[in-house]
């Protein structure tokens, strides 16, 4: 039977599975279920279409349903209704529905569906009703109405454990009378709201529980300058133990026990006790803390999206394609936030005013024969210096592969060429490469303490405020962590057993490159006499502890960007923008022993512009600037991101590449050469002229396993080379 | 079982988030009409005037703590006879036992699972049908 042939039906109840059974039974029969939870939706319902039946709960939230009937029939509604009651009406009741009330029929729950059919059927008016065969009538099958149940839970909820445990449990359902089974699922979904509401309610105490923990914090730190304050000793005493009974009932296991265990141990505080002990003590509080803040930034995470959209790095590409191409970009969504352009011109300007981590060229860009110079804009435009570039195309092999070789593709920029519709684990993996390498350009800080639980902490803390963090619980690997890491900021423990952090500070400031690297203190000792010690050691600050969130991001991000600002001005090049002799130098090595580690071919090239004095004698101051600053330019839009570049010396660049052999590398900067020949420049005078290039490779470890040998080999190549073309 | 049936509870509770999950979980899990106080003044008031059918309440309180307000329960004429369940994070037995000496119903310790509160507080009757015959 067509459903709704046979007119509506309003069930007013806050029963959702009464209320999925009876619509599950009624639609079948041909009505159309109006379902609401509470009178005020019942109303609206009403207002908006003419039921021909209502069915009434006795228990809604916002009204009892015999008050509400009451309140219909005053005002002249003479639907006829349908009372459905968890509990046998006494006679008085009864007389009072079916007489004063004009109910039709009074049901108790639970309903055997075959009846609940029937009567009706029964009551409404035969004239609109004509009662089909018997034969016609569906068969109710049992089962199948708790299977529909168990299905829209399943949907409703598909990865929650009450319903995969509670099902569990049902049994056989063969076996077992519909009203046990019914019961048994109305009793489900009635967990299934406590957790709902639970999950919202957890997700605001978890807001909560952060300032708490802060505060809580905060005491401790009084208590441990003044060990006989009692009132911090009470204050925390009252908090510890209302954190343990709250986040435990949340189900916030780990934050309850941290709390339990602070306040067994400030509980047990002794004021006079011994340097040594109560060492001892505040380092196990202080571990506790962290224990507690890590469980409740986990929590907050895992619990976030209960309360608004899930705050989840994704990776935000940039596609250029057209229409028809952008339509087929889906699996890319999967992985990432797409923005699309549809020109090169909105591309360009996309790109310089948005912070992508990678860019995607599409068709019918990607066979475009301005491709090279299109990449060249979009690196050029790009907020990150080489930002990544992901070419998607199906009509490589066909179309363009005369013009574009894999070197050329290469050359232009693209770290990887994927097909229209790629395979999801290979794209994701890519995508994830990308966000990584843009992780890179985040500010570096390492955190040094033998305390692992600590460290943890820290990190944390800080990954989530957009910090690329490092850790580390040996303190004897301080300088080989340094060199390979690279960090902008260290916090630096004071108290670790075998070196103490002062003597890891004294240790970095040995060496000339780190001489100005910002390292901060964190101790206990935040009083006069802790900080003479620091700065004697040099160090640059101290972050008391226990360590406050706040306080620790707003000193690690000044000091990180101090440290940038420096860096700027030493490592990067002015004219070209490309990384300065230093910066490169740096940079280089550390990709080499990175080479080396994995057994993978590093190479080292120095390009150089052939007849420079000559260009510059011959064609003016300008005319020579304008060679080497296009020179720089090229480069800077060329290339992977991987590839390490640089300006060596005034008419010298230098670019580092990895997992290249040398002939491998050839082939790509005989592609910078001959774009480079082709350019032409105009001299003072008006004349145009053009420049080439010299080039000289070393690779490791062929050439040597250190930088030096490698730099030098290269060097001396590229001296051979220019011999070659102009002898003296 | 004592879920089904319609009875109203007064919940004693200083911490807002507790009130919250007592009152979530019995609110969808029985048909039981809760009624909140924040402290044992709160309490005795509310329970004079409606004299609920079970008294849910917490032992640390700011003010009058669980003892005391069950201490002036039991002078009431009116209110003795109204069983008190305690919730505690205190998890010593003996302080349990205090309790249960003192004439409280039964024991809840914290943290309490919402879902299967109920189910308790029923099993707290249950035991204490038994006992008193």
């Amino acid at each position: 039977m067509e459903p709704g042939s046979r007119g509506e039906i309003l069930i007013v109840d806050d029963d959702q599975a009464f209320r999925a059974f009876v619509s599950a039974l009624l639609t079948r029969r041909g009505f159309k279920v109006w379902e609401a939870r509470s009178v005020r939706d019942g109303e609206q319902i009403l207002h908006a279409s003419k039921p021909r039946l209502l069915i009434v709960d006795y228990r809604i939230p916002d009204m009892d349903g015999v008050t509400w009937i009451g309140k219909l029939r005053d005002e002249g509604n003479t639907v006829p209704i349908a009372f459905v009651s968890g509990s046998w009406c006494d006679h008085k009741t009864f007389n009072w529905l079916r007489n004063i009330l004009k109910v039709s029929l009074v049901l108790q729950k639970p309903v055997d569906p075959e009846i609940f059919v029937e009567s009706i059927d029964s009551i409404l008016p035969m004239s609109q009703y004509r009662p089909p065969e018997r034969a016609n009538v569906e068969v109710i099958d049992h089962v199948s109405i708790i299977d529909r149940e168990i299905e829209n839970i399943l949907r409703e909820y598909p990865q929650s454990d009450v319903v995969a445990a509670e099902l569990a449990k049902l049994g056989n359902l063969e076996t077992q009378p519909e009203s046990v089974l019914f019961g048994k699922l109305t009793n489900l979904r009635n967990m299934l709201e406590v957790e709902d509401s639970l999950r919202v309610a957890r997700a605001s105490y978890l807001n909560e529980l952060a300032s708490t923990w802060a505060h809580l914090t905060t005491v401790l730190r009084l208590l441990k300058e003044d060990p006989l304050n009692r009132g911090a000793v009470e204050e925390i005493m009252s908090a510890t133990h209302k954190v343990k009974g709250t986040a435990g009932s949340f189900q916030l296991t780990t934050i309850g026990k941290c709390a339990a265990r602070l306040e067994n141990i400030i509980q047990a505080h002794d004021p006079h006790a011994s340097d040594t002990e109560s060492e001892i003590i505040w380092s196990e509080v202080f571990r506790v803390l962290a224990d507690g803040e890590l469980a409740i930034i986990e929590a907050q995470e895992q619990f976030a999206g209960d309360l608004f959209d899930t705050v989840e790095q994704r990776a935000r590409l940039l596609a250029v394609a057209d229409a028809e191409s952008a339509e087929q970009l889906g699996a890319y969504r999967n992985c990432a936030d797409l923005s699309i352009a549809t020109s090169h011109s909105s591309a360009l300007t996309s790109l310089s005013r948005g912070n992508f981590d990678a860019v995607i060229v599409a068709e019918p860009f990607a066979s475009a024969p301005d491709l090279l110079s299109f990449c060249r804009d979009l690196r050029l435009a790009s907020a990150i210096s080489a930002v990544p570039l992901l070419m998607v195309s199906d009509q490589l092999s066909t179309v363009a592969s005369d013009t574009l070789t894999p070197d050329k593709i290469s050359y232009a920029g693209f770290s990887e060429v994927f097909p229209l519709n790629p395979d999801p684990e290979a794209l994701a993996l890519v995508v994830a490469e990308m966000v990584d390498y843009s992780l890179r350009s985040k500010p570096r800080v390492l955190i040094v303490d033998d305390d692992k639980a600590l460290t943890d902490f820290v990190s944390r803390v800080l990954y989530l405020h957009g910090f690329s963090v490092e850790t580390l619980n040996e303190p004897i690997r301080i300088i080989e962590t340094l060199s390979r890491f690279d960090p902008e900021v260290v916090v630096l423990d004071v108290i670790m057993p075998g070196l103490s952090g002062y003597d890891v500070c004294r240790e970095i400031r040995k060496h000339e490159r780190w001489r100005d690297l910002p390292v901060l203190f964190s101790t206990a000792k935040s009083n006069q006499e802790g900080r003479v010690l620091a700065f004697r050691a040099g160090g640059d600050d101290l972050i008391s502890k226990p360590v406050l969130k706040e306080e620790l991001i707003a000193r690690v991000t000044s000091y990180s960007e101090r440290t940038r600002l420096r860096g700027n001005s030493i490592d990067s090049d002015q004219l070209t923008k490309l990384l300065s002799r230093n910066g490169f130098t740096i940079e280089a090595e550390k990709r080499m022993s990175e080479c080396t580690d994995i057994e993978i071919p590093f190479t080292l090239a120095f390009v150089s512009v052939d007849a420079f004095d000559e260009v510059h004698q011959a064609f003016g101051m300008i005319a020579a600037e304008s060679v080497l600053a296009s020179l720089g330019s090229l480069i800077r839009g060329r290339f992977e991101p991987s590839v390490v570049k640089g300006r060596w010396a005034e008419r010298v660049f230098a670019l580092a590449f990895t997992d290249l052999t040398i002939e491998q590398a050839e082939q790509l900067v005989r592609l910078l050469d001959q774009e480079f020949s082709d350019l032409e420049f105009d001299a003072e005078d008006g004349a145009s002229f053009r420049v080439s290039l010299s080039v000289g490779f070393a690779c490791a470890p062929l050439q040597g396993q250190k930088f030096t040998d490698v730099r030098e080999a290269a060097a001396e190549n590229l001296l051979s080379q220019m011999r070659e073309k102009s002898p003296l | 079982m004592i879920i089904t049936e319609d009875r109203t509870v007064l919940l004693v509770e200083d911490d807002d988030h507790i009130r919250l999950i007592v009152k979530i979980s019995l609110s969808k899990l029985t048909k039981w009409k809760i009624i909140e106080a924040r402290d044992g003044f709160q309490c005795l008031e509310v329970a004079a005037k409606i004299v609920p059918d079970l008294i849910l309440m917490d032992v640390m309180m700011p003010g009058m703590d669980g003892v005391t307000t069950f201490s002036s329960l039991k002078k009431n004429e009116n209110l003795k006879n109204i069983p008190v369940i305690f919730m505690t994070a205190k998890v010593q037995q003996e302080e349990i036992d205090d309790y249960i000496k003192l004439g409280a119903c039964g024991v809840i310790t914290k943290p309490i699972d919402p879902m299967t509160l109920p189910q308790s507080i029923a099993a707290i009757f249950a035991a204490k049908t038994v006992v008193d015959g």
